[in-house]
């Protein structure tokens, strides 16, 4: 065995013991051992032994999904798919000397037939689960705005946040305890899914029923509102968390992320189905996941573009991807809103930053132009915007770059 | 907030955007009430103190709560309020006189608790030395709450000295496990304060 040192190898090596359980190359060894699997798919894809499902307009092929240990498998519906899987885990299995256990995996059919299913299931010797099942903890195809959805987070919050376990600590303990238990449990459904109000609801009065000991019909006075207690510590709470705006806040994540430039196959799959570019929130097609609908909810909520977009800003290069005047790229808002006068007369509309102005040799020379002459007090409002555009630098070389909240703009520093 | 200085998004910042819209009216009291060097559950006492959220007889009658009288309980003279019961009343009186003394500063007066707070500092002493100060302050207004309590639960009579001497324990406490390089005896602590904060 030799490993990869910035490129090179290294002297060859004998592995002579096993690795210990958390130790910290277990995973990448595991990843070696996971990529031959994803290897042995991608070619029988090739050679059409086996045929993934195909998502959307760009036929996004898809058959194996992979997360750390957790493996999901998509095929279409056919016998032969079935006994490719099973060469194929068999293959696996001599080839890399892991067992595969037979009973631990699950079969679900999605508009089949149950008399095919149950043939596969005995072809693979494996056993028969239904759509909503669960896979990293999360239930795939479940519908994230029934309540039954958030049953599995509401109980574990139910027991860890028990009334008893509360009476023996003090207020400052019973805060502490509501602060930890917040950001671990609830948390990864919170990060993908919107939470209806109903449970939020629920959430919030479970950490109250906590917090202030309320027995089970009994209610004692709470002293301060939880409005208050939610505020921040400097305005006078206790920086408890508003778990609806913190729902939000998570699920603000994947429009950002959306947005930015890195890759990733939920994109491309989006993309595919939806047939949508990276910029618009608009989505053609009627059919859409629950997930996408209330993700577009979430974002859209606030004013104009909605309260993500609001914080959202561009750091100039050269002007290739920020609106001249819809965009936040100098100064605090967009000029749409600092000049809607001149807004209303210009020819710009929409455009780039980059098509309101000409490179003339390596200067930057702003070209606004009118819709008709301006009358003289119009023609003040044009001076100034001028002068707070020219306050801004446009780089040849550096693409624009997008950010958050606004805090570099295109000014020089 | 650290990181999202580069324009990264982070979950914290969309957080914080979605709760500051609307009245953004941080208060310094709290800001330094949070970073007084006391225990959590003192700070919290106080916090309740500050907001005048504390069960006193004035503030439960307010709320509906029927007593045989609203009079304080340590003095029988005035209604106990949150102000009366921790500035006014005798025995608040008396533990804050004991208090200035000990620190040996010129008594404030203030007949708001939340100015009270406030201007409880150190004029020779930098922040660090002065949130020692306010965790002091908490301790006080924390024994000051407890003695109330045990007069009417207990019915137990302690005088003032009593009262600041826990406070100066609980401060005492406080230093001793949680700052670092605190090497000073209970008795140092009580006759010679000054010394030990300003070594803090």
């Amino acid at each position: 065995m030799s490993v990869l040192v910035n490129g090179s190898p290294t002297e060859e090596f004998y592995p002579k013991r096993g690795l210990r359980q958390g130790d910290p190359l277990a995973p990448f060894l595991f990843l070696v051992v996971a990529e031959g699997l994803t290897g042995l798919v991608r070619q029988a894809v090739k050679a059409d032994l086996l045929s993934g499902i195909t998502i959307g307009r760009d036929e996004l092929q898809l058959c194996i999904l992979q997360f750390a240990d957790d493996t999901v498998f998509v095929c279409e519906d056919s016998f032969r798919n079935v006994i490719t899987l099973k060469a194929i885990l068999r293959g696996f299995e001599v080839a890399s000397g892991l067992k595969i256990n037979f009973h631990k995996p699950k079969l679900a059919g999605i508009n089949i037939h149950r008399n095919d299913i149950l043939c596969y299931t005995k072809t693979l010797n494996c056993n028969q689960t239904d759509v909503p099942f669960k896979y990293l903890g999360l239930e795939v195809g479940g519908n994230p705005r029934k309540k039954k959805f958030w049953e599995p987070v509401l109980s574990k919050l139910k027991a860890s946040l028990s009334v008893w376990k509360g009476r023996f600590l003090s207020l400052a303990g019973r805060i502490c305890v509501i602060k930890s238990v917040l950001t671990t449990v609830p948390l990864y459904y919170l990060s993908l899914f919107r939470a209806p109000i109903s449970v939020c609801k629920s959430i919030t009065s479970i950490q109250r029923r906590f917090l202030c000991g309320w027995g089970k019909d009994t209610k004692p006075i709470s002293w301060v509102s939880w409005e208050n207690m939610c505020k921040a510590k400097e305005e006078g709470g206790l920086g408890l968390t508003d778990i609806r705006k913190f729902n939000y806040a998570l699920l603000a994540k994947w429009r950002w992320r959306w947005l930015s430039d890195e890759g990733g196959k939920w994109k491309e799959l989006l993309k595919s189905k939806y047939g949508i570019d990276n910029e618009s929130m608009h989505t053609p097609v009627k059919r859409q996941s629950w997930w996408w609908r209330d993700l577009h909810r979430v974002c859209r909520e606030g004013k104009g573009d909605g309260w993500v977009q609001a914080e959202m800003g561009w750091k100039l290069g050269r002007g290739d991807r920020a609106r001249f005047w819809e965009d936040v790229w100098i100064g605090n808002t967009n000029l749409k809103t600092l000049f809607p006068r001149l807004h209303s007369l210009s020819h710009n509309q929409g455009q780039r930053v980059k098509e309101v102005g000409v490179w003339e040799g390596s200067v930057w020379r702003w070209t606004l132009s009118w819709r008709r002459d301006r009358f003289e007090w119009e023609s003040e409002l044009v001076t100034e915007l001028t002068t707070l555009i020219s306050r801004a630098t446009i780089k040849r070389e550096e693409s624009d770059l997008r950010i958050w909240e606004r805090k570099i703009m295109g000014v020089s520093r | 907030m650290g990181k999202e200085d580069n324009g990264c998004f982070t979950v914290k910042s969309a957080y914080l955007c979605l709760t500051k819209s609307g009245n953004g009216n941080q208060s310094e009291v709290f800001k330094l009430l949070w970073k007084a060097k006391a225990f959590p559950n003192v700070i919290i006492t106080a916090w309740r103190a500050l907001l005048d959220r504390l069960p006193t007889r004035e503030c439960l009658s307010r709320r509906g709560v029927v007593l045989e009288s609203t009079l304080c309980v340590l003095c029988q003279e005035k209604i106990e309020s949150n102000q009366h019961l921790f500035l006014e009343c005798g025995l608040a009186w008396r533990v804050w006189g004991l208090c200035f003394r000990w620190i040996g500063v010129l008594s404030i007066q203030h007949n708001d608790i939340k100015s009270h707070f406030e201007s409880f500092q150190l004029i020779q002493a930098n922040n660090k030395q002065n949130r020692v100060w306010k965790g002091i302050w908490a301790a006080i207004i924390r024994c000051i709450w407890e003695h109330r309590n045990s007069v009417v639960f207990k019915q137990e009579i302690v005088d003032a000295k009593e009262v600041f001497q826990k406070a100066q324990l609980k401060s005492w406490l406080w230093m001793k496990h949680k700052a670092q390089r605190f090497d000073y005896s209970l008795v140092d602590w009580i006759l010679n304060p000054m010394p030990c904060i300003k070594s803090y």
